[in-house]
């Protein structure tokens, strides 16, 4: 059975999670967290090498590595483009809209989009570019350590994709990042990612009296999203809600979002029916990426 | 739909050409097997000739069988050849003996027979005879005789010079016998 494994790097932690894909879906093999030396962008050889060695004595077998892409390297943007049956290069399209709109080098980036579900007869899709020159910098760090990167994606979707994974009646679903540096907020529609931001400001805060105010905020922004991806799909299903990162570790916090949402509120399982660590998520579905070079 | 992995294209286009390469080695691998595989099956395949059918095998003995008897007939006519051969080298005696000793009673009277072998030819004989007739025909007719037996092959005779003698020629005859 194939393995892959997903390495998340965030601000103030690695995350490291191994699966092993088969027919019937995947199961979680192993995973682990590293804390971050430094909170820079770019990855120190030394740090890459501390990785290799940590997955090393927690088992992680060699398999192929899908990572996020750094933060300042994405960019991302809706577009309208003529749809697939008109003919036109809509690749060529969308890569030069897409460098013309945000005023970069169009042999600089690799995009990739997908579309939304619109009302009218306009493609509208959502894109993301990925600067070629600090991923580059943040591979070969990894390879240098003796891992072998074969993707690279951004941690949204891939945590988009985690969600998309569990099986669940709602149309819509949102998850919520929750981590000391930020939060993101991930709006899916039938698994398919309408949108991700990250508010200004909304970081857990290390003292406990400050995370009823967090929560407030938190499940504001959450029955925005909400409210958008219901406007957006014309639909009024139910939705679920999904708290991941390290917040999912705070009671006073679970039981704030619990109190909102109720039944909303969705717990993160792998397709056997095991609950998984949130903190594992994104890390989860960046292994879960299909396709890796 | 564009693919969604976002790794530079440099790097995809490297670990692609990577993977052609070390599924060539594995292809060469899997084919110096299969070679060796072969080659070593046909070694032990040659090492190991199938079972005969019963039915061959008996055939096979019938046929060496008679492939001795006939070998056996052979030798056996070889011999035959070399007996025939070795009697028909050796000068009939007998024959010759009864029709000089026929002739002896007759009008030519043989007085020596004398019998050597031909130093100049290998395994051939030399008879020579001396004796006395009352008139010159009888030598020659004697000599036409000798020579219908077949036992010469080659008879020469002659009249000694001189006259008759008490009313009798004195003649000599040479005979030659050749395997």
């Amino acid at each position: 059975m194939p393995r892959r494994t997903g390495i998340d790097i965030s601000p103030t932690t690695i995350t490291a999670v191994q699966i092993r894909l088969s027919k019937t879906g995947w199961s979680c093999v192993s995973g682990t967290h590293m804390a971050r030396s430094s909170n820079e962008s770019t990855l120190e050889p030394e740090e890459a090498e501390r990785l290799e060695s940590l997955l090393f004595r927690k088992g992680f077998a060699p398999a192929p590595c899908v990572i996020n892409a750094p933060a300042e390297a994405l960019t991302s943007s809706t577009m309208d483009l003529p749809p697939a049956t008109s003919g036109a290069p809509i690749d060529k399209l969308a890569r030069a809209e897409f460098a013309r709109r945000n005023q970069i080098d169009a042999s600089a980036f690799v995009l990739s989009y997908w579309g939304l579900p619109t009302s009218g007869p306009s493609h509208q899709v959502m894109a993301i570019a990925c600067l070629v020159e600090p991923t580059d910098e943040r591979i070969s760090s990894l390879e240098a350590a003796g891992l072998h990167v074969a993707g690279v994606d951004d941690p949204a979707r891939a945590m988009g994709r985690t969600l998309s994974r569990i099986p669940s009646a709602a149309t819509v679903c949102v998850g919520a990042r929750v981590e000391p540096w930020g939060s993101t907020i991930v709006v899916l529609h039938h698994g398919t990612v309408l949108y991700s931001r990250t508010p200004v400001g909304l970081a857990l805060s290390q003292d406990p009296a400050e995370h009823g105010e967090f929560a407030d905020r938190l499940a504001q922004e959450i029955e925005a999203c909400v409210s958008f991806a219901r406007h957006r799909s014309r639909s009024h299903a139910p939705a679920a809600v999904s708290i991941l990162g390290q917040g999912a570790r705070c009671p006073m916090l679970m039981d704030a979002m619990s109190r909102r949402f109720g039944e909303a509120i969705r717990q993160l399982v792998a397709p056997s029916g095991e609950r998984l660590d949130p903190t594992l998520a994104p890390a989860i579905g960046l292994a879960l990426l299909e396709d890796i070079a | 739909m564009t693919p969604e992995n976002l790794l530079p294209s440099h790097r995809a286009e490297r670990r692609r050409l990577n993977r052609c390469i070390n599924a060539w080695s594995m292809g060469l691998c899997v084919l110096a097997v299969l070679v060796g595989g072969l080659a070593l099956g046909a070694n032990l395949t040659r090492a190991r000739p199938p079972a005969m059918p019963a039915g061959l095998t008996h055939e096979v003995e019938l046929g060496r069988s008679q492939l001795g008897l006939v070998e056996l007939q052979i030798e056996q006519l070889e011999r035959v050849r070399l007996a025939r051969e070795r009697s028909a080298a050796a000068p009939r005696w007998d024959r010759l003996l009864d029709i000089v000793a026929r002739e002896s009673a007759g009008k030519a009277q043989l007085r020596a027979v004398h019998v050597e072998p031909d130093q100049t030819a290998g395994g051939s004989w030399s008879v020579s005879i001396v004796g006395t007739a009352e008139s010159l025909q009888s030598p020659a007719t004697l000599a036409e005789r000798l020579d219908a037996t077949g036992l010469f092959s080659r008879v020469r005779h002659g009249i000694a010079p001189g006259g008759p003698v008490d009313g009798r020629f004195e003649f000599f005859l040479e005979c030659a016998i050749t395997p």
